[in-house]
């Protein structure tokens, strides 16, 4: 470039190798689960992207009919990246996204699970019902997901059976025990997630 | 890690001249945009310079790049429906990745990243 920028460059912004397939997954639970502390214990790398306090001046004038008490909108992102081998520029890269608290969130919804391969359900034993919107959002999404109880050392012990009646679990879907803040252990988490696209897979590919 | 400087900050708005639609759709936010190694002779407008210059360094999911322009998706698909339009990046969508063997790289790295924690 002939003109030398005035101000001092941002750092650059964190490139992925254009060789590495991405696989998106997503941690999905109500507020205050753990999403964000397994999504922090198993990156490498986390983008938090919370801003854009909508006016009404920005807000689309189609929208604004169908909305005309909205003023505001906060769009948020919460998403970390591992890489599987980052000595091997085609090893995956897995994208793991949070899912926002709220169900006003609708289109970040819509954005995160568009093209997920799996979620993990996070659910707290103290607040279960907390996660129980998640659920209903991922049933209408089709993602195959898999529950994973956020051990928290106060929970009260429910066993998994009435765990599973609760939430009116199949008996296919995968339910563990784990700590999200123990990178091992929200690892397995992931372990389990995947393992169970797999079997489902399978059945696809077998029918 | 600690936060990175924001680099730049434009009302959604102002960066996508009051348009909500991309005319490209780029429905998945794991869609990688990648510089077609032409440079711009066009007169870019700052916010899409901005994506412009973000994408002539390496590749870049529109998820990361809304991160890094402290941009909403929306508008960083409008932006770069912008530059594809103009033929200065390309959007490469995440390839279709439901085949077994995929996901048994992954689940073989994860094991691997067990063992070194």
């Amino acid at each position: 470039m002939a003109f030398a920028s005035s101000r001092t460059p941002p750092s650059p912004p964190d490139y992925i190798p254009e060789a590495a397939p991405l696989l998106k997954l997503v941690v999905a639970g109500g507020f205050g689960v753990g999403k964000t502390t397994m999504v922090q214990a198993v990156s490498e790398m986390r983008s938090l992207h919370t801003e854009q306090k909508m006016t009404a001046a920005s807000v689309p004038v189609d929208s604004l009919e169908h909305t005309p008490d909205k003023t505001t909108t906060t769009i948020t992102m919460d998403f970390g990246r591992l890489t599987l081998d980052p000595r091997d520029p085609r090893a995956p890269v897995l994208y793991l996204f949070g899912t926002p608290g709220q169900a006003r969130f609708h289109e970040v919804w819509k954005d995160i699970t568009y093209g997920a391969r799996g979620a993990v359900l996070l659910l707290d034993l103290r607040r279960p019902q907390e996660s129980y919107e998640a659920m209903d959002l991922l049933e209408q999404s089709g993602i195959p997901y898999i529950v994973g109880i956020n051990d928290f050392a106060d929970a009260p012990y429910v066993s998994d059976t009435t765990v599973r009646k609760g939430l009116d679990l199949t008996a296919t879907t995968p339910l563990i025990h784990f700590d999200a803040r123990d990178r091992n252990s929200a690892i397995d988490a992931l372990i389990r997630l995947v393992q169970h696209v797999m079997t489902i897979y399978r059945q696809d590919a077998v029918r | 890690m600690p936060r990175r400087e924001p680099p730049r900050e434009i009302p959604a708005y102002l960066a996508t001249g009051g348009r909500t639609r991309p005319h490209h759709p780029l429905p998945d936010m794991l869609t990688r945009l990648v510089w077609t190694r032409v440079d711009s002779d066009t007169l870019l407008t700052p916010a899409q310079q901005a994506l412009f210059d973000a994408v002539r360094g390496g590749s870049l999911t529109l998820a990361d790049a809304a991160v890094y322009l402290r941009q909403p998706l929306f508008a960083i698909r409008i932006l770069a429906s912008d530059l594809i339009e103009h033929e200065l990046i390309q959007a490469a969508p995440p390839s279709a990745q439901s085949d077994i063997s995929f996901l048994e790289t992954v689940l073989h790295g994860l094991r691997k990243l067990k063992d070194t924690a």
